[in-house]
């Protein structure tokens, strides 16, 4: 199976506090992987070190390697802003830029320098099918974002990161701040693009964990400690503490 | 987890019990046999419904635990093991009406024969009673082991039933009566053998498949 990532003796810092610890992984192409564990477990963390985000925080230190396409993006020669590119972001409360539905979606392409109107509109049309959310928005294409219901607002923030053709598309609980609905819809969603993109989801839940993932990784206190299919994890985990954990008897 | 450790400790009594039910149905159904003691076999044909009642019990608690409380991992395989061994268990209570019925239709046995009935009819009981201590104990090296007792019930299956064919008193049709009768009791023992397959996938989320 293609790897999209390949991460290998990674462990990270925040000052003296070690976040991470010699975290080994293949993330897999055009598969759904769940990390989960409890909170400060480092899954997030871990999550954010996929599109080197932890360079912003202050006092965050990262040893190891993170392989995308057998390249290490924490190498010095790395083109972050690339790297976002290719591997987008959605988080867990939707944050719709402040302004219309259309200007979201070609926000970053307009960044990237595309100016073709005809271009522009056909990204718009593009992405907003693929977050299905095209049907409901496509006759008010112009109105502000902020007026959608909140499950729509995460969508176009899926729209958003669609628009810029990433290869991965990362997402730090993209469903917490929603109802069930509208996380069913999302859910679907997860389903239905893993075909072409690479899906890293964060989640507290187990049954979406579950429902969503083809493989998944516990994480406790900053140790990967179990990683495996879905399947496997849900049914038949071999460490105990990925069983307590998931059975609800943690500590 | 208190609500799910209740409940999972609540399907293994009521399995636990279906079998005790099952032992007594066993003691009694012999007893009939002896004795051609026909009220004694009505009687084994109504703690059949007990049994059933019992089954019925480990169902509606495993899908209130599998609606309300989405069990995984361990606590997952409990529910699903304790449903596979009530069918398997409800599957031995039934055998042990047939044998009832046996009596009921008033088939003698020679002495010679209920002996041996006797024999193998302990033979699966001790069989049983090892498969639900290893369930209770969640023992599935046990449970691996035990399978073995049913070769000597599978034995002692054809050892009878080819004495039979060498008594006179005996018509084809009265063998052919008497054979099926046993039969149940070696049917039993395969679903003994079920049950430790169960036993097995619940502890350790293997699927293994005796002969």
């Amino acid at each position: 199976m293609d790897t999209c990532f390949d991460v290998k003796n990674l462990n990270l810092y925040y000052g003296e506090k070690q976040a991470l610890k010699n975290i080994n992984i293949d993330l897999y192409k055009n598969k759904v992987t769940a990390f989960i564990g409890p909170s400060g477990c480092g899954k997030s963390t871990f999550l954010r070190c996929l599109n080197r985000m932890n360079d912003l925080i202050e006092n965050c230190r990262i040893e190891g390697t993170i392989l995308k396409d057998g390249v290490n993006i924490y190498e010095p020669k790395t083109d972050v802003v690339e790297l976002r590119t290719k591997v987008g972001m959605v988080f867990q409360k939707p944050n719709p830029f402040p302004m219309s539905i259309y200007e979201n979606i070609v926000y970053g392409p307009k960044c990237h320098g595309l100016k073709n109107k005809a271009e522009l509109n056909q990204i718009v049309e593009k992405s907003l099918k693929q977050a299905a959310l095209w049907d409901e928005v496509h006759d008010r294409l112009h109105e502000s974002a902020l007026g959608l219901s909140g499950g729509q607002q995460q969508r176009l923030c899926i729209a958003r990161a669609i628009a810029m053709q990433p290869e991965v598309i990362l997402m730090d609980e993209p469903t917490s701040a929603l109802d069930p609905i509208a996380t069913s819809k999302i859910e679907e969603l997860i389903e239905s693009l893993k075909k072409d993109y690479t899906i890293i989801i964060v989640t507290h839940s187990m049954q979406q964990a579950s429902r969503v993932s083809d493989y998944t990784a516990f994480f406790l206190l900053g140790d990967m400690v179990e990683y495996d299919t879905t399947s496997i994890i849900f049914q038949n985990p071999k460490d105990k503490r990925t069983e307590d954990y998931i059975t609800g008897r943690f500590g | 987890m208190v609500k799910m450790d209740n409940k999972l400790d609540n399907l293994k009594q009521v399995v636990l019990h279906m079998a005790t039910l099952i032992n007594k149905m066993y003691g009694q159904v012999y007893e009939c046999l002896e004795t051609m003691n026909v009220d004694k076999a009505l009687e084994v044909i109504k703690m059949d419904e007990f049994v059933n009642r019992c089954e019925e019990d480990v169902n509606d608690t495993a899908i209130e635990c599998l609606a309300l409380l989405s069990p995984v991992a361990s606590d997952l395989r409990k529910v699903i093991a304790a449903i596979k061994i009530t069918t398997d268990l409800e599957r031995i209570g039934d055998y042990s009406k047939n044998i009832a019925s046996f009596v009921i239709k008033n088939h003698e046995l020679d002495d010679d024969t209920k002996k041996m009935t006797k024999e193998i009819m302990d033979e699966f009981l001790t069989m049983l009673d090892h498969a639900m201590d290893a369930y209770a104990k969640e023992d599935s090296k046990w449970a691996m082991q035990i399978p073995n007792e049913d070769e000597v019930i599978n034995k002692k299956f054809k050892e009878i039933s080819r004495n039979l064919r060498n008594k006179p008193e005996y018509t084809t049709e009265n063998i052919i009566n008497i054979a099926e009768m046993l039969r149940n009791i070696e049917r039993a023992g395969d679903h003994t053998k079920n049950i430790c397959e169960h036993i097995i996938y619940q502890v350790k989320g293997q699927h293994i498949e005796f002969d």
